[in-house]
């Protein structure tokens, strides 16, 4: 689209003028005031009546028209009547009313607005290839996830791999630590072994314990008796000391006493007998009887013989034979008849009966026969009768001389001698009784006596007797006292000694327990082992995640492969006009100095220094380059919004740019209005010099001004 | 028991092990599943005492170089539990042992440590077992290479290794399925990988997997395998032990306009019990909420159904017809194309390209773990269908 005429009838202060213009590059040149802004105004508000300028302000009398000509050649007119305009110029061209003001109808401040270009429909229709509106978001993604990993230059000890695989080497570290701490399995071994010596050593100390404790209770119980048992310690000494009494015999000394007693009277009734008697017998010489007792029984036994033969009167004398004594033959005869008796047993009946009898037979014969020879009779006298009887008296007269005995009858006499005789044996017979008693009753005294001496004398013995009672007193005090101590076991430490040695046992056996209990720990800090584990899980869960952000890298890292592969191809194949176009209208405006960046993965608009390959940012840029930068992209860009291309206007805007820029900045629009109309408003002569040798038209706009000063 | 013999298999019990982040987000949880392992070991023990004659145990008991105490003592009061016969190697996590001295194994248990061969008689019949042992975290031996069995005699091979076909490589005992064949072995009793699987069916060559679940990765049904053998015939049957049960669940955003309608659309699949293991695929305008914030769903799926909710992958894509959009000639058709030449690379060169600057090579221990896994290529996919979203999405 193309402006072919203006006709302003009435606009702000402009009123009846008429520009033709030219298909390519127009100035309006003016001063200040002359009414260039106005004729700008009534153009872009005429073909986009929404364009929301607001100088000179509209008004119900403003008229006029433009005459264009489209790209297919028909031309049109839009009338502008009052504050309406009969334009089509939004439909025709696909764009509205304030992308032409920012895009093609620009005064400085909104040639350096490039937000509407940057984002959005715009930016993502020209200044990338299809498919790629979202590159560099992606990128931007891609690469700080990435880059947060692992950086990709020199690596940072905050990036997060970084950080993984050190807690991973310190885990590995710890794990390897602790299997060195434990690599002995010897060591747990040893502390198995050391175990059983300490329970069997424990059970010992037990034991010690148990045996110093029991001594200890017995010390602390024998102690608390201490009282009793020197109670008991004294009454036993009494004991002892009243032990002898123990001895004493009360029947004893009664049986003594009475023995002695009975006997001794006993001993003086056989002495008064023995007195008796032996007055009766004082006159006989008891020797002579003694000596001649032989003589006085023999003439004794002579008496009957005596008075035969004096009877006779001197008969002489024939032997005497005495009766035998006894019935001898009577023996021998029975014995004789036995013997046969058995000799016949033994022949008709029973051969050893019959011996037998026989044989005792003979010894009963033998018997009596021996005793005859025994008791053969003595021959007393022999002579002539008065021979014996002279004999007979003579011997009495001797005798009773010897014996001091009458001899008024020998007979008489010989009796009396043989009374004597036999009352001299009475007597003999009780002195020996009386001997015999005697003796029995002094061994009585003496066993009574021996038996006081035993004590010390009677008065001791009698003592003794008291004191036996005392001691069953004793004894019986001893057997109550022993009854309380009678489980009280005695011991041979003393209580400070049995306390020491069980205190000694006790802190050897808590010693032992102690050991044990760190071996137990020990062991069981081993078999447990969680330290271990949870340093194995920790650095299990460590290596895992340096695996896992591995992994995250590695495919962060394809992603950003991937995506510069395509990018190099989808951008070197098809690389956006509008790109390409502000480069070359960069290049143009500063004379080859600055080029666009055309990297698509930038999110903002970026320039090239073509010396260094230094990549300038808006930051960067001078407010001039700042002017050219936008310039040339909004240039680019109004090419290819609309392919109407409706006419770019521009007020002045390089009236701040040196000569320099101001000369490239004609040669890009020189460039530029080969394919779009451009009209040029400025009041600078020299842009309008500059412009004029770049081929523009130039008209000079200069109107009537009633406020102008 | 209607066979000759029968045994227990089981491997990488890992016992005592961590559970990834869990102690810290939610140590109730990560206290029932340290207990896990130990439970789904006693169940192995049970069924042996029920059912086999012996176990063998390929490698891994435990979870850490660091053997703890607490560890070995239950392991080995299971060990005595179980009475009969137990042939042990050991694998890249439990190479090492702290506490053997002082917690020793008990008698019924033989550990073989360079390559070894056991004869045992089980109910008349001769049986031969043959193990070798990793001696440190680390080994390229092909340690299944070393083993041979008696010809006549039924041998069982045990022992921790990588195979070709199915492992990660490198360092963990390599070896091809070609090494398995003309032995005199006649049952491999493998571990190492923990997803059940056999890798050569003639001989058997069996991993059990392990035997309790540990992440939203090692889902499904854990145990051991119970192996009956009748005259050359073995029959293997799985037995599953596990304590707590890693379930997978995947809700799809396709044609879910709000989060409650995903929820609602899995909370049938729900189960108490388990610990669900959740992948969120599809295609929708849900893509973007649920990319950047997965946890947010699975707070959702846990408080409305009870469920303990972990979140396994989250593979969606925007509303956009990648076809179509390939030959658009925008910028969305430039990012398809670029990740479709980056997943044509291999593994080894997606991480050579990550860690291409010397700023990035501290990375590389851990990349190299992905890229073992085989991840690396899902993770460009992952990183397109991320990049479609953040071009696509912004401001939804």
């Amino acid at each position: 689209m193309k402006i072919r005429k203006t006709r302003v009838e009435s606009y702000g202060k402009m009123k009846d003028r008429t520009f033709e213009l030219e298909p390519g590059l127009n100035v309006f040149y003016g001063p200040n005031e002359a009414g260039k802004s106005t004729l700008r105004s009534f153009i872009t508000m005429t073909l986009f009546p929404k364009a929301g300028l607001t100088y000179p302000t509209q008004k119900a009398g403003d008229s006029g028209s433009l005459e264009v000509e489209l790209e297919d050649g028909s031309i049109l007119t839009f009338e502008r009547d009052g504050k309406k305009s009969s334009s089509t110029a939004p439909q025709i061209c696909g764009i509205d009313d304030k992308e032409y003001v920012s895009i093609y109808s620009m005064q400085p401040k909104e040639l350096r607005d490039v937000r509407g270009i940057e984002k959005g429909e715009i930016r993502n229709r020209f200044l990338t290839i299809p498919g790629g509106a979202d590159l560099p978001g992606a990128y931007e993604a891609i690469d700080s996830q990435r880059t947060a990993l692992l950086p990709d230059g020199r690596r940072s000890d905050r990036c997060r791999i970084a950080q993984l695989m050190a807690a991973e080497h310190a885990a590995g570290r710890r794990v390897k630590e602790l299997s060195n701490r434990e690599s002995g399995d010897s060591q747990y071994a040893e502390l198995v072994r050391k175990r059983d010596r300490l329970v069997r050593l424990l059970a010992d100390s037990e034991r010690k314990v148990e045996a110093a404790d029991n001594v200890r209770r017995a010390s602390e119980r024998a102690d608390a008796h201490s009282g009793t048992k020197q109670q008991i310690a004294d009454l036993e000494a009494l004991e002892a000391k009243l032990a002898y009494a123990e001895d004493t015999d009360t029947v004893r000394v009664k049986t003594l006493t009475e023995d002695c007693k009975r006997l001794k009277e006993t001993a003086e009734e056989k002495e008064g007998k023995y007195d008796r008697a032996r007055i009766k017998v004082r006159d006989c010489p008891a020797e002579a009887y003694s000596t001649r007792e032989r003589e006085i029984r023999s003439l004794s036994g002579s008496i009957f013989e005596y008075e035969r033969r004096k009877r006779q009167g001197g008969q002489p004398a024939r032997t005497a034979r005495p009766e035998p004594a006894g019935n001898f033959p009577t023996v021998l005869i029975v014995g004789g008849l036995v013997a046969v008796a058995g000799l016949a047993i033994a022949a008709l009946v029973n051969l050893y009966v019959g011996i037998g009898a026989a044989v005792g037979g003979i010894l009963v014969s033998l018997m009596g026969l021996r005793r005859r020879q025994y008791e053969a009779p003595a021959q007393v006298h022999t002579g002539s009768d008065d021979d014996m009887v002279k004999y007979f008296e003579n011997r009495v007269r001797e005798l009773s001389k010897e014996l001091n005995v009458p001899v008024s009858d020998p007979v008489n006499a010989v009796n009396t001698m043989m009374d004597n005789l036999e009352a001299l044996k009475a007597v003999a017979e009780l002195h020996e009784d009386y001997e015999e008693a005697k003796e029995k009753a002094d061994n009585a005294g003496e066993k009574l006596s021996a038996f006081y001496d035993g004590f010390g004398g009677k008065e001791r013995y009698n003592q003794a007797v008291r004191d036996v009672a005392k001691l069953a007193e004793v004894r019986a005090q001893l057997e109550a006292l022993r009854k309380t101590v009678e489980n009280v076991e005695t011991v041979e430490v003393d209580k400070e000694t049995a306390d020491s040695d069980y205190t000694t046992a006790t802190v050897e056996k808590d010693e032992v327990q102690r050991e044990l209990a760190a071996v137990d720990q020990a062991l069981k800090d081993i078999s447990e082992d969680t330290t271990t584990e949870e340093a194995i899980t920790a650095a299990s869960d460590a290596s895992t995640e340096v695996y896992n952000a591995c992994l995250d890298w590695a495919r962060l890292m394809l992603e950003k492969i991937i995506l510069d592969k395509a990018t190099e191809k989808a951008y070197g194949e098809h690389r956006p006009d509008v790109l390409t176009r502000a480069d070359s209208f960069l290049d143009a405006m500063t004379g080859g100095r600055y080029r666009m960046d055309t990297d698509p993965r930038s999110t903002s608009i970026g320039i090239v220094d073509a010396e260094t390959g230094e990549v300038k940012t808006e930051k960067e840029w001078s407010s001039g380059l700042e002017d050219q930068v936008k310039l040339s992209l909004k240039m680019a860009v109004s090419l290819s919004l609309s392919k109407e291309k409706p006419p770019v206007i521009l007020d002045d805007i390089l009236l701040t740019s040196d000569s320099g820029r101001k000369e490239g900045a004609c040669k890009a629009l020189s460039l530029l209005s080969e394919d779009i109309q451009v009209l040029y408003f400025t009041c600078d002569r020299e842009t309008r010099d500059l412009m004029e040798q770049a081929g523009a038209r130039v008209q000079n706009v200069r109107i009537p001004c009633p406020d102008h000063h | 028991m209607g066979c000759d013999f029968a045994f227990i298999h089981c491997a990488d019990l890992h016992l005592g092990s961590r559970f990834w982040g869990l102690s810290r987000t939610d140590p109730e949880l990560a206290d029932r599943l340290y207990r896990s392992t130990f439970k789904s070991f006693a169940r192995i023990v049970d069924a042996g005492i029920a059912r086999a004659d012996f176990m063998v145990i390929a490698g891994d008991a435990y979870d850490d170089l660091v053997e703890t105490p607490r560890t070995r003592a239950a392991f080995v009061k299971e060990l005595e539990r179980f009475g009969k016969p137990v042939f042990m190697v050991t694998g890249n996590h439990d190479a090492v042992h702290s506490w053997s001295e002082s917690i020793p194994y008990p008698d019924n248990v033989t550990e073989f440590s360079r390559p070894d061969r056991v004869k045992i008689t089980v109910r008349g019949r001769q049986v031969e077992i043959a193990g070798v042992s990793f001696d440190g975290p680390h080994t390229d031996e092909n340690l299944v290479s070393k083993l041979r069995g008696t010809p006549g005699i039924f041998t069982v091979g045990v022992v921790h290794c990588s195979v070709d076909t199915v492992g990660e490589g490198g360092g963990y005992a390599p070896c091809s399925v070609r090494d398995f064949k003309g032995k005199d072995i006649q049952y491999w009793a493998l571990g190492h990988i923990h997803k059940r699987m056999t890798v050569c069916q003639d001989p058997p060559a069996v991993y059990p997997g392990n035997i309790q679940g540990r992440h939203v990765n090692e889902s499904g049904e854990k145990g051991c395998v119970l192996v009956s053998v009748t005259g050359d015939s073995v029959e293997t049957e799985f037995i599953p032990t596990q304590e707590v049960l890693w379930k997978d669940v995947t809700a799809d955003i396709t044609g879910k306009g709000n989060l409650r309608e995903l929820v609602s659309s899995v909370r049938n699949e729900a189960d108490t019990d388990a610990i669900l293991s959740l992948t969120i695929e599809g295609k929708g305008p849900l893509n973007s909420i649920v990319r950047h914030e997965p946890e947010v769903v699975a707070d959702m799926i846990s408080e409305s159904t009870g469920a303990i909710v972990n979140i396994r992958r989250v593979i969606t894509s925007p509303e956009i017809d990648i076809e179509r959009e390939r030959e658009s000639g925008t910028l969305l058709s430039e990012v398809i194309k670029a990740s479709d030449s980056l997943a044509e690379l291999s593994e080894e060169e997606i991480l050579d390209m990550l860690c291409s600057s010397k700023h990035f090579q501290d990375l590389r221990p851990y990349l190299v773990y992905y890229a073992h896994k085989g991840m690396l290529r899902d993770l460009v996919r992952e990183a397109e269908m991320s990049l479609l979203g953040r071009l696509t999405e912004a401001g939804e």
